[in-house]
C-alpha cells in the first residue's frame, strides 16, 4: 500500500477536497500506522498550540544595558589597542629605517670618526682666532679712553637700565593692564 | 502603538539609547520566547535575546522603516540561533544530550509548576530532532501565527520550500511522538511494507 499520499495529505495546512478526505477517511481505517501517525500528529499540535510563551527573568533591559556599557567599553579598548599597535608599528618602522642609515657607520666607522674629528679642530680653530681678535681690540679701546670716561660710560649704563626696569613695571601694572 | 513605536525606532536611528530601552521592552518577550525555542535552554536563550538586541541596535540605522520591525528584529533573532546550533552541532554536543533547566518564573504551585515542567520538556523534545531552519519556521508558524510568506521572508526561503520544510518536521514530529509513546500506540507493520511505513 503507497501511503506516502495519504501521509501528505495528513501533514497538510490547506483543506483538503472532498474526494480526497473520503480517500484519507477511508485509508485511515484499514491502515493502523497512518491512524497512530494521525492520531500522534493531533496531539503533537495540540501540545504545541497549548504551549505558553517563555518569559525572560525579570530585569532583562538593566541587563541589556549593562551588557552595552560592556560592549562599548571593549570597543575602545580595541580602538586604544589599536592605536598604540599603530605608533609602535610606526616606531619600529623608524628605528628600522635608522637603522638602515646607520648600518654603513656600524660596518667601517673610521671615515665618520676622521670627519668629526676635523669639524671640532675647525671650530676649535675659529674660535682661537675669534678669541685673539677680540682681546688685542678690547687692549687697544683701554689705551685709548681714559679711566674717568670709563667710569661716566658705567653710570650712564647703569641709569639706563634703572629707567628700563621702572618703566617696564609702571606699563605691566594691572590697573594698567586690565583698564 | 504603532505610531509610537515608528517614533522610538526613529529616535533609536538618531542614536537615542533610551527609545532604543522602549523597543526592548516592547520586543523582550517574544524575541525571547523564539531564542528559548530555538535552544531549549533558558541560559542560552537569554544570551541568544540580548546579542540580538545588540546586534539590531548597532544595525538600526540600516533598517528599511517601510518593513514591519518585528519581523525584522526576530529574523535577526532567528538566523543568530541557527547559527548557534549549527556550531553546537559542529563541537558535537547533541541538544539531547544538553542538561535541562527549567524557567523559574512561570506557574506558581508545584503541581502546576510540575505539570508546565512536563509540556515544556515535551516540547522540547519534539522539538530538538529539527533541523535549525525548520525549528524556526515551526516556531514562527505556532507561536507567532506567522503565514507562510512572513516566514518566508524572515528566514529568507521560498514558499514552496518553507511547505516543504513544515510538512517534514509536522511529520518529524509526530514520529517523535510516536516513538515517545508505544504503549498507548502500536506500531504494526507487514511485512511486504517498507520499513518507513
Amino acid at each position: 500500500m503507497n501511503h506516502r499520499l495519504f501521509e501528505e495529505w495528513l501533514f497538510a495546512d490547506e483543506p483538503l477536497e472532498p474526494e480526497q478526505l473520503n480517500l484519507l477517511h477511508e485509508h485511515l481505517r484499514n491502515c493502523d500506522y497512518c491512524t497512530q501517525l494521525f492520531e500522534a500528529w493531533r496531539e503533537t499540535e495540540g501540545l504545541l498550540k497549548a504551549a505558553s510563551i517563555a518569559l525572560p527573568e525579570a530585569g532583562f533591559t538593566n541587563r541589556w544595558q549593562l551588557r552595552w556599557a560592556a560592549e562599548q567599553l571593549k570597543r575602545q579598548h580595541r580602538q586604544t589597542m589599536l592605536m598604540l599597535a599603530f605608533y609602535l608599528g610606526g616606531a619600529v618602522f623608524m628605528l628600522f629605517m635608522l637603522g638602515i642609515m646607520l648600518l654603513p657607520f656600524l660596518f667601517s666607522p673610521q671615515p665618520i670618526i676622521l670627519a668629526l674629528l676635523y669639524r671640532l679642530t675647525m671650530w676649535f680653530g675659529t674660535g682661537e682666532v675669534i678669541f685673539n681678535f677680540s682681546a688685542t681690540l678690547m687692549s687697544t679701546i683701554f689705551g685709548v679712553l681714559p679711566p674717568t670716561l670709563w667710569v661716566g660710560m658705567g653710570v650712564a649704563l647703569a641709569s639706563l637700565c634703572v629707567l628700563w626696569i621702572v618703566t617696564l613695571r609702571k606699563l605691566t601694572s594691572t590697573r594698567r593692564v586690565f583698564a | 502603538m504603532q505610531d509610537t513605536e515608528s517614533s522610538w525606532i526613529i529616535e533609536a536611528q538618531n542614536g537615542d539609547d533610551s527609545a532604543f530601552v522602549q523597543l526592548i521592552e516592547a520586543y523582550q518577550k517574544p524575541v525571547y520566547n523564539l531564542c528559548y525555542r530555538m535552544l531549549s535552554n533558558p541560559d542560552d536563550a537569554e544570551d541568544a535575546a540580548q546579542e540580538t538586541f545588540l546586534r539590531v541596535f548597532k544595525a538600526i540605522r540600516r533598517f528599511d522603516n517601510s518593513r514591519p520591525f518585528g519581523t525584522w528584529l526576530l529574523s535577526i533573532a532567528a538566523h543568530y540561533c541557527i547559527d548557534q546550533i549549527r556550531k553546537r552541532r559542529m563541537s558535537l554536543v547533541s541538544l539531547e544530550d544538553m542538561p535541562y533547566l527549567e524557567l523559574s518564573n512561570q506557574e506558581p504551585g508545584p503541581e502546576a509548576n510540575a505539570s508546565h515542567k512536563e509540556d515544556q520538556e515535551q516540547v522540547r523534545s519534539l522539538l530538538s530532532p529539527l533541523n535549525p531552519i525548520d525549528r524556526a519556521a515551526v516556531v514562527m508558524y505556532y507561536w507567532y501565527d506567522f503565514s507562510y510568506d512572513e516566514i518566508a521572508e524572515v528566514l529568507e526561503l521560498t514558499l514552496s520550500s518553507v511547505k516543504s520544510r513544515l510538512h517534514r518536521a509536522r511529520r518529524a514530529m509526530a514520529q517523535v511522538w510516536l516513538k515517545k509513546r508505544p504503549q498507548t500506540l502500536q506500531l504494526e507493520r507487514k511485512g511486504h511494507e517498507s520499513p518507513a511505513f
